[in-house]
């Protein structure tokens, strides 16, 4: 087996063995289906006040701002500060620095996805059960909504990875994760031009997908999301290729 | 006989002061070397380097003729070891443990994972999450993760730590055969003098450290050592 994936299998593995990663797969599934049964039940007379859209996108940014984050800072720092301090991150095996890193990454990404396809499922299925104006015709842009809203999540994963790196104690790198991605999510209410420059800011970009934006405008935030996952992605890569055991 | 280790001018400096300087040493395949050495001496150091756990200031390590340092994954893929205290993923059982390693050999089947844990005494806890385990049931653990990949070349950090004495005499024992039927090479840093003395045929000293070496002989392996610390032999 390839090196990468046979580690991203145990990487993935060992993610899957943690409590957290249960509850964020468990929580895909059931808000959707609970939030629906509940909005039924509460505003069926008023459910044309409620589109299934909004409802939808409702919940993927609770996912994608909230929940989702919170996992991926957990991952990261169980992945690299937390085998750091329990002296399993590097191992006499046959697997380079970089395959190592990649594949650590790689299972954290894996899941993420794997929570926004179940998440859409759920909230598809929901929908065709509960909501009587639901679309059938929507479910392939809804796809593609949430499989493009996985794309800043790796910009967070890779930030997240390169901050569990720097400090050397879980507490320490979980809460400063927190601390600062908070930090920008509230920085653009008192600084409004730092809003551009926060890949914070691009986690709900799957509305220039769905709005009249420009392609121009397109590129442009696609081309930040790269740049800035690259900076994370190889100031991380640099500071695991110096860790010795 | 192929050269299993090349050690050549190894240099790493702590910035304690403490660390090995200007290290040279050879291991032939099929050797079976004690290193021994006062605490602080560097042979904990001198192992992580030899494994790419630690990058060495200066010097080059050579595993069975391919260079440690310029190409760390064909290099180690020989090597099993066990360097400091045994460590695994606590939340997982020693089988589970076992074949997340098995997935990064192409030669280890989910049979052999069953022959070292049962080679190990850990059969019975095979299913076990490990956060229960004491630390010997770890070190068998360790043990049992360090010789999984059947290596040529194997690499055992103070293995006695914690072992009660069925445990030590299983490993004794597991030394022996592996060393006897296959021929694999071993290193074995520890401070049990008497049980370097019956399993290897080689010694290296390391003493503030530079590394001085002594071959099995007539001598009792304490009356060298003594002689070593006091200076009385060069």
């Amino acid at each position: 087996m390839n090196t990468i994936k046979a580690n991203s299998f145990n990487e993935i593995q060992k993610l899957l063995t943690k409590k957290i990663t249960k509850l964020v797969l468990f929580a895909a599934v059931l808000i959707p289906v609970l939030t629906k049964l509940l909005l039924n039940n509460l505003f069926i007379a008023d459910w044309m006040a409620l589109p299934t859209e909004t409802i939808n996108f409702t919940l993927l940014d609770l996912f994608i701002t909230i929940l989702l984050p919170l996992f991926i800072f957990i991952a990261a720092t169980d992945l690299f500060t937390g085998e750091g301090e329990r002296g399993t991150l590097i191992q006499v095996r046959p697997i380079s620095r970089m395959e190592l890193f990649l594949s650590k990454f790689a299972a954290i990404g894996t899941i993420t996805l794997l929570v926004l396809l179940l998440e859409w499922l759920s909230v598809n299925i929901s929908s065709a059960v509960f909501d009587k104006a639901f679309d059938f015709a929507s479910i392939p842009s809804s796809l593609g909504v949430f499989i493009v809203s996985w794309f800043p999540l790796l910009v967070i994963t890779a930030f997240a990875v390169m901050l569990a790196l720097i400090v050397k104690t879980s507490v320490l790198a979980i809460s400063s994760m927190i601390v600062l991605y908070l930090i920008m999510m509230f920085i653009p209410y008192v600084l409004p031009t730092t809003l551009y420059l926060l890949p914070s800011s691009y986690l709900d970009w799957y509305m220039q997908w769905l709005g009249n934006v420009s392609f121009r405008w397109l590129i442009q935030t696609a081309t930040y999301l790269c740049s800035s996952f690259a900076l994370f992605f190889s100031l991380g890569y640099y500071m695991f290729n110096r860790k010795e055991a | 006989m192929e050269k299993a280790v090349v050690i050549a001018g190894m240099t790493k400096q702590y910035s304690n002061g403490r660390g090995i300087q200007n290290i040279n040493l050879t291991i032939n395949e099929g050797e079976i070397v004690g290193i021994l050495g006062p605490n602080g001496a560097g042979k904990t150091t001198l192992l992580k380097c030899m494994t790419g756990l630690t990058s060495p200031d200066r010097g080059k390590v050579e595993l069975f003729g391919v260079d440690l340092l310029g190409n760390y994954k064909e290099a180690i893929r020989p090597v099993g070891a066990l360097i400091g205290p045994a460590v695994a993923y606590e939340n997982m059982s020693p089988y589970k443990n076992l074949k997340m390693i098995s997935r990064l050999y192409s030669a280890v089947s989910l049979s052999d994972i069953d022959e070292i844990l049962s080679q190990t005494g850990l059969t019975p806890y095979k299913n076990e999450k490990m956060s229960s385990f004491s630390i010997g049931m770890k070190q068998r653990y360790g043990i049992a993760s360090a010789l999984i990949s059947k290596p040529r070349l194997i690499i055992l950090d103070e293995p006695t730590n914690g072992l009660d004495i069925d445990g030590l005499l299983l490993l004794r024992k597991t030394i022996q055969e592996i060393a006897s039927n296959t021929g694999v090479t071993f290193v074995i840093s520890s401070h049990h003098i008497s049980e370097l003395e019956k399993l290897c045929n080689r010694f290296c000293f390391l003493f503030n450290g530079q590394v001085s070496f002594y071959e099995a002989g007539s001598d009792s392996l304490e009356d060298v050592y003594v002689k070593k610390v006091e200076g009385l032999v060069t």
